[in-house]
């Protein structure tokens, strides 16, 4: 680490970088000093006993929720709405930009 | 008693018997809504067209005597996370601010065919992402007993809503307190059903594992005539349950709480928690036990990390959730990128708010190679413990009680700096959630806080078995019959 924050401007940059997420140079400085914040008071879960626990993820209980893989139509109305909200498209195809 | 201040039933009866009609009864509303919401800023959107509409419709259907639903031609409000076809729908985010979806939420498919009449789109903190309504990225809304102080969040529009008299009743969310705080704030109802109770298909996403749609309104009658009708199986949600929906209204003619077994937790009525809100809950605890109840002293030891542990949880999920807005499909795009990865990267960083950045980042450093086990799957850990609390406790209780709050509604600004005091505000609530488990917030007082004149609603929690709402709003119904706090209501705007 580059100072005495739990997480520096450096791992910000790099987790933004992850999230997709493009970062000004304040709002990296403002997100190592209140991520760390949150992290230093997160760290209080390390005094938990949880040797013999099962983690959850769910509190349904339910597993495997299935339904028929069956196609439904999908009504014009709904089809153009879809397509209307298509930042740049052309002829009901989404247009993007180039990847490399 | 004017036409806007009517609770669903009197609204409904009102209807029925033809004193007047929806479309009267719509135009009382949209008229108030006209009149207060400059200074309130419940409303992204005012649905005034559709309104009408919908009340015409319902007014043929009550001639004709066809159809005689207790929701039928009565106005409502809608946080504008969950998703309205054709209609606005933006989580109160720039990134969706021009977003109209192609489909209705299950529990707007069914509130419409109930004949529901939506007045319009709430506020809330942007993505649900709050308690104040502060996140939003347009506005903030007001609390209606105090203009200077929030409605609290996130469902802050739905709560400011319904105590302005703006609607009769509001769905919104609670994820980890999102309807149950505001309606403290705001002298409400706020029902939070079980996890899996009510579809989340056409919710915004946030936390999956602990999202709920929820209910808001002026009374424990109206929010039980509403859970009856959005609950329910859903093949487009595959957590819902299949359990038995009980008839909530039918139910509530079942006065009788004697020998009704109530757990105290002694974690909930800690320092941090206002004296005047702590005397508040215990009166209100002693009421319940002078109306024959047995109150039991419980213990849920794990209280203390749920905070914690919900902001690994939500962080977490929040991150893999708004991953989908990425300027491609639909929501804000800067189209002017070359690059594609610059489209994601640019329209992902001028797009998100602080908040929503925030929880991704967190949420993606918390699953990242080499923090996964000491953060994510940690917390997970110490859910399984704080559900175990919960089970270990309703084995000898049939219901917890708890304050919904800490304190009255803030001041707005006071905690807007500090992210880590506002997460604060979810300290009797984020366990809940993290269980799954039905809850409501009644009103039990009032409160002059120390930097205030007026005096503030506070608000009691009542936390049942998984599914059990039913004995859930048993008591809350006959806790209200029993007191004058739902009565009260804003003076003037």
């Amino acid at each position: 680490m580059t100072d005495n924050k739990k997480i520096s401007t450096k791992e910000v940059e790099h987790i933004a970088d992850l999230a997709r997420i493009e970062l000004t140079s304040e709002e990296t400085e403002k997100y190592a000093n209140e991520l760390s914040d949150v992290l230093g008071y997160i760290d209080q879960l390390a005094e938990v006993n949880t040797k013999e626990v099962e983690p959850v993820s769910q509190v349904t209980g339910i597993m495997n929720a299935l339904r028929d893989d069956v196609a439904e139509d999908c009504d014009e109305d709904s089809k153009d709405k879809i397509i209307d909200n298509f930042p740049q498209g052309k002829d009901g195809y989404i247009k993007v930009k180039q990847v490399m | 008693m004017t036409l806007n201040e009517l609770s669903i039933t009197q609204a409904s009866v009102g209807l029925q018997k033809k004193e007047f009609s929806s479309v009267e009864l719509t135009e009382v509303y949209l008229d108030r809504i006209k009149k207060t919401d400059d200074k309130i800023k419940s409303f992204i959107t005012v649905t005034e067209d559709l309104a009408l509409s919908q009340a015409k419709e319902a007014d043929k259907k009550i001639k004709a005597g066809e159809n005689n639903n207790t929701l039928l031609g009565i106005p409502c409000s809608i946080k504008d996370i969950i998703n309205t076809k054709g209609i606005l729908t933006t989580a109160a985010s720039n990134i969706l601010k021009n977003y109209i979806p192609a489909y209705d939420a299950t529990l707007i498919s069914k509130l419409k065919k109930e004949g529901m009449v939506m007045l319009g789109k709430v506020n809330c903190d942007a993505f649900a992402h709050g308690a104040s309504t502060e996140n939003s990225d347009f506005f903030t809304t007001h609390n209606p007993w105090d203009l200077q102080r929030v409605p609290g969040g996130s469902s802050g529009g739905s709560a400011s809503s319904v105590s302005a008299d703006q609607c009769i009743y509001s769905i919104g969310t609670d994820t980890g307190g999102s309807i149950r705080q505001p309606a403290a704030f705001c002298g409400l109802v706020g029902l939070k059903p079980t996890y899996g109770r009510v579809s989340r298909f056409g919710l915004i996403s946030m936390t999956s594992s602990t999202d709920c749609p929820s209910i808001m309104a002026k009374n424990v009658t109206d929010v039980a005539i509403v859970l009856e009708k959005i609950a329910g199986i859903d093949k487009k949600d595959s957590t819902i349950s299949g359990n038995k929906i009980d008839s909530y209204q039918e139910l509530l003619k079942n006065e009788n709480i004697k020998g009704l077994k109530i757990g105290i937790p002694s974690e909930y009525f800690i320092d941090e928690l206002d004296s005047d809100i702590k005397k508040a809950v215990e009166n209100a605890i002693e009421k319940i036990k002078s109306l024959g109840a047995e109150i039991i002293e419980i213990s849920l030891p794990h209280t203390k990390y749920a905070v914690p542990t919900y902001y690994i949880i939500t962080p977490c999920e929040v991150s893999s959730n708004l991953a989908r807005f990425d300027g491609i499909k639909y929501g804000h795009s800067e189209t002017q990128s070359s690059k594609l990865l610059d489209v994601y990267i640019k329209s992902r960083g001028k797009g998100f708010g602080s908040e929503a950045k925030r929880r991704i980042m967190l949420g993606t450093y918390a699953l990242s190679s080499g923090y996964y086990d000491a953060y994510y799957l940690k917390a997970q850990k110490v859910r399984a413990l704080i559900i175990k609390d919960f089970k270990d406790a309703f084995e000898n209780v049939d219901l917890i009680i708890s304050p919904t709050t800490p304190n009255v509604a803030f001041k707005i600004g006071e905690h807007s700096g500090n992210p880590l005091e506002m997460y604060m505000e979810d300290i009797f609530l984020s366990a809940i959630s993290l269980a799954g488990l039905p809850a409501v917030s009644i009103p039990c007082g009032f409160v002059k806080p120390n930097d205030g004149e007026k005096e503030m609603p506070i608000g009691m929690q009542i936390i049942g078995k998984a599914f059990d709402e039913k004995t859930v709003l048993r008591l809350a119904n006959v806790y209200e019959k029993n007191t004058k706090w739902h009565k009260y209501s804003v003076s003037s705007i």
